[in-house]
């Protein structure tokens, strides 16, 4: 999907003007935000906002995660186990010192 | 006061011109444009009848932005016209008006302030100093896209290119030239990959800043934010410190008393002529207010109930 952000009054106002009239093609509406269908249609919608306000349009492009093509294992594992952790307030920092699970400061590192 | 259409002089706090050849458009237009003659607007042309006008409003077409209300013999000699009189300087059948502006811009004619008026002076400040860079990625990923293409192309070209040399020399012949084209365009294609390698590299330099970039505009926006609300406040104190004065002149506004006044529209008790003529009576008014409208007996009448200066037209 297409993820449009403003930042200006003017943009976002612009914005929510473009997701009312062409609802067929906004997936979902954030206020300030949107993610718009990866369409031809999409794009030029995207497109015209960042014509008329530069610099106060973002657009990225998103894509569903699929961690089991594209995280490791040990990053999948040490997720699930955290969420089974003892005591809530444990940080995830704590819960991994002295296991196997993976280090924050090497997480922080790698890129997916 | 004193108005001037064509060869006829009107002077005094409330003028009838409602048999002069004179649209209420022109004579409004006439009391907020401003007099191209220094002396007359210093109020060195005090007239016999000793008006104390120290403001002389002429019509000029040529200057007139409200190209069909001006008319070069329509003047007004009056008081500057302050915010107020915007809104309701010209009150006509149908005309609009924005209730909560109005009153808002009446109480600052009285000298009313909002408590909230520093805060937005400082806000709207912080707001100026807030400016935002432009870095604009856009030429970097151009960049990457066309060095990504020329590699693409030149890949291909090199698989062609190798195709052709195994099949000639699987066919026994000469292959030395085409091994040779086969080496430069190897060399282009590394060179180019080179290219859009370092362009990436480019582009996520560009993407770094302009998050950076970003953030900054995000406090701008906060503060964008911030001024609206504030202006709300400012607004809806400065219209509440009138409002009891507002309720008060609208009871007593007079009731729809001749063929303009249309009861569908501005016959109401509460409609825009009504309230138009209720916020000119609260708002500290000095240029006149031009009615268009027949509530009010005479010009006399109007200028009394207002408490401004009134030209009926």
């Amino acid at each position: 999907m297409l993820l449009v952000v403003t930042y200006s009054r003017a943009a976002r106002s612009s914005l929510r003007n473009v997701c009312r009239t062409h609802d067929e093609t906004v997936v979902r509406r954030f206020g300030r935000a949107a993610l718009l269908a990866e369409t031809e249609h999409g794009a030029l919608l995207a497109l015209r906002l960042r014509e008329k306000h530069a610099g106060d349009v973002q657009i990225e492009r998103t894509e569903p995660l699929n961690e089991f093509a594209t995280v490791p294992a040990a990053v999948r594992t040490a997720a699930r186990a955290y969420g089974d952790r003892e005591h809530a307030s444990t940080p995830y920092r704590a819960f991994a010192a002295g296991s196997d699970h993976p280090d924050p400061a090497d997480l922080r590192r790698r890129e997916l | 006061m004193r108005l001037i259409v064509g060869g006829t002089v009107r002077r005094g706090r409330a003028i009838d011109a409602r048999d002069l050849d004179a649209s209420a458009a022109a004579v409004a237009g006439a009391i907020h444009a401003g007099s191209e003659d220094p002396a007359e607007r210093r109020g060195e042309h005090t007239d016999a009848a000793g008006d104390n006008s120290g403001h002389a409003a002429a019509v000029d077409s040529t200057r007139d932005s409200t190209g069909d209300s001006a008319d070069d013999r329509v003047r007004v000699a009056c008081a500057p016209p302050a915010t107020v009189h915007e809104r309701v300087g010209l009150v006509q059948p149908r005309m609009r008006i924005d209730s909560r502006a109005a009153l808002a811009d009446a109480a600052r004619s009285r000298g009313h302030q909002s408590p909230k008026q520093a805060a937005l002076t400082a806000a709207r400040g912080r707001l100026t100093e807030a400016t935002a860079s432009t870095i604009d990625p856009a030429a970097a990923r151009r960049a990457v896209a066309e060095a990504g293409s020329d590699e693409a192309r030149l890949r291909e070209e090199v698989a062609t290119l190798r195709g052709r040399v195994e099949t000639l020399r699987e066919a026994g012949e000469a292959a030395e030239d085409a091994l040779a084209e086969l080496q430069r365009t190897a060399r282009q294609l590394s060179e180019a990959e080179t290219e859009r390698i370092a362009a990436e590299q480019r582009l996520a330099s560009a993407e770094r800043a302009a998050r950076d970039a970003r953030s900054a505009r995000e406090r701008r926006l906060r503060l964008e934010d911030r001024v609206a609300n504030l202006e709300r406040q400012v607004r809806a104190d400065l219209a509440g410190s009138v409002e009891a004065a507002f309720e008060a002149a609208l009871r007593a506004v007079p009731a729809a008393n001749g063929p303009r006044d249309d009861a569908t529209d501005s016959g109401d008790r509460d409609g825009p002529v009504a309230t138009a003529l209720a916020v000119a009576r609260v708002a500290a008014v000095e240029a006149p207010v031009v009615l268009a409208v027949d509530r009010f007996a005479d010009a006399t009448a109007a200028a009394d109930w207002l408490d401004a200066p009134a030209i009926l037209v």
